[in-house]
């Protein structure tokens, strides 16, 4: 029972990991919260479940295609709809990435339908017999695709011009100007990361849920939760924030009830804000220069 | 190879700069003295485009004249900002920092070729290059903030008080680190209040206040004006 829970927790935690990397690329690059995150990760679940029932595509190339899609969906997004407004104050980029989640979300609605439909996984679902414990290979699957997007991640971050110049402008913007970084090019840079690897927490996490039009607003509601304990400016804190959540959410469920799943990410959220403002791992004094 | 014609700033209601004329020939060091809020790393700031204030008047830079460019097209052209304060990246590490210097080159080989002369121009630079710059002291930041800006290989450096917060050996240091910069052909513009220091490593100088150049002359010539010495240059000899 325990191994299977941790596993499901890690694998429930690495699905929102993904969303809550998306929204801390974003947030780093531009100071904005991406409400729409998660609609648009539906949006695209949406669009690879058509490519799968009535292009007939194969499940391992939808994986590869949709996010890239994700990613110039989120791309165009950003140019044509964050940019002409990137230079006023940040409440109106925040108030119209609402508007997107409202605009992706009833398009997808629109479009598709409010009913639920059964999105297959890339993943047999029977479990299998690890060391004596009962496993689902699906959650492995899910951590194993999760882990992988991660290090892509830490690749391009820590190893390439771009990744570092990312990085740099999230420390110091100006200083990064001043080095010839083009700040715009950085904000479109982070929704494009963003919208390919929001689409990947779509992909995996819909054959677990059921595709609808409103699947990804408990899962954004985690993955919010979880990169404000990771702080919601660092990405390794974002990625551990969301596997405790995970975890947690997977032992109370286990072992308390199911009921209130939602409202212990609720609660994570104001208890870290009163708490924690600055998240679980932040160090003490590490101040914008 | 700068020139700078009836240059105007303001930040909203604040005029920064009112009608400042000043030119740097190539080869120089030019030094840019005045009292705080005179208006000084505005100057700088419009000439990299990176002020958050509306400019007027023309910039010339070799000819050409970048008014309204685009900070990244400066850079391009060969002019590098060591900005007041250092900014530097905190949390990456020294190494890190000065390659973000050469972010606009293309060339790795010389690039790497640059890492290395910056640890010999900078010694202790490199035993700490895989340190977090945020824990540097005050002049090694201020070392990293110089080699970064030298890793563009600017034409023109431009240098917001430097001496900023450093003991008086370590701004000696600076200033004939400057003349080393110089000497391999870098020209410089030099914004300082530490007057003395700065007149001394200068060919040039100017003297601004409340955004207007209100003394101009060689390093010479402003070190002997007594009416400079005490109007500007606070006075006492140091
Ligand atoms: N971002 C800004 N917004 C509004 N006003 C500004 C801004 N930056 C500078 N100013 C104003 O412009 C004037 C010139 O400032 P500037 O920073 O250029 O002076 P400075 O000569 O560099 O001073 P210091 O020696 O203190 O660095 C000052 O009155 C200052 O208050
Ligand atoms: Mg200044």
């Amino acid at each position: 029972m325990l191994a299977q829970l941790i596993v499901s927790g890690l694998a429930l935690g690495s699905v929102y990991a993904l969303l809550g990397l998306a929204l801390v690329l974003i947030h780093k690059a531009t100071d904005i919260v991406n409400f729409a995150q998660g609609e648009m990760a539906m949006f695209m679940t949406f669009v690879a479940f058509v490519m799968i029932t009535q292009l007939e595509l194969p499940l391992p190339l939808v994986f590869v295609v949709a996010p890239l899609l994700g990613a110039a969906l989120a791309a165009v997004t950003e140019r044509i709809v964050m940019r002409p407004i990137s230079d006023g104050p940040p409440v109106n980029a925040l108030i119209v990435t609402i508007g997107l989640w409202i605009v992706f979300n009833h398009t997808a609605g629109w479009i598709w339908g409010y009913d639920p439909y059964r999105f297959p996984s890339l993943f047999p679902a029977d479990p299998v017999e690890i060391v004596g414990a009962r496993i689902s290979p699906n959650s492995l699957g899910i951590i194993a695709v999760a882990l992988a997007v991660m290090a892509g991640l830490y690749v391009f971050f820590e190893y390439t011009r771009e990744g570092t110049a990312m990085r740099a402008a999230s420390m110091n913007r100006r200083a990064a100007q001043l080095m010839g970084v083009n700040i715009k090019r950085v904000a479109f840079l982070s929704w494009t990361l963003a919208g390919g690897v929001g689409t990947v927490c779509g992909l995996l996490v819909a054959p677990i849920i059921f595709l609808d039009f409103e699947m990804m607003v408990s899962v954004l509601l985690k993955a919010f939760a979880g990169a404000i304990l990771g702080g919601f400016n660092s990405l390794p804190g974002a990625v551990i924030g969301c596997m405790l959540i995970g975890i947690a959410e997977t032992f109370f469920g286990g072992y308390v009830s199911t009921a209130f799943k939602d409202t212990f990410a609720f609660l994570v959220i104001v208890l870290v804000l009163m708490f924690r403002p600055s998240g679980l791992f932040s160090r003490t004094a590490v101040k914008k220069v | 190879m700068l020139e700078c014609v009836d240059l105007t700033a303001r930040y909203g209601g604040i005029q920064a700069l009112a009608g400042v004329n000043l030119t740097v020939a190539a080869g120089e060091v030019v030094c840019l003295l005045g009292a705080n809020g005179a208006g000084k790393s505005t100057l700088l700031g419009a000439i990299t485009s990176s002020a958050p204030a509306r400019i007027g008047g023309v910039i010339r830079f070799q000819g050409q004249e970048i008014t309204g460019w685009s900070t990244e097209a400066i850079v391009r052209a060969g002019i590098a900002l060591v900005p007041e304060g250092r900014q530097l990246f905190p949390e990456l590490t020294v190494e890190e920092n000065l390659r973000m210097g050469a972010y606009l080159r293309r060339d790795r080989d010389a690039i790497a070729h640059d890492l290395e002369s910056m640890f010999e121009l900078f010694p202790r630079l490199r035993e700490r290059r895989g340190q977090i710059a945020a824990t540097l002291s005050g002049g090694e930041q201020q070392m990293v903030a110089i080699g970064r800006a030298l890793m563009s290989r600017p034409k023109l450096l431009l240098l917001d008080e430097p001496s900023l917060g450093l003991a008086p050996l370590l701004v000696r240091e600076i200033m004939s680190l400057i003349r080393t910069i110089n000497a391999k052909g870098t020209t410089v513009l030099l914004v300082e209040q530490n007057a003395h220091q700065a007149l001394q490593v200068s060919d040039r100088g100017y003297v601004i206040e409340k955004g207007r150049i209100v003394g101009a002359g060689s390093a010479a010539q402003l070190l002997s004006d007594p009416q400079i010495v005490n109007a500007y240059l606070g006075g006492a000899t140091t």
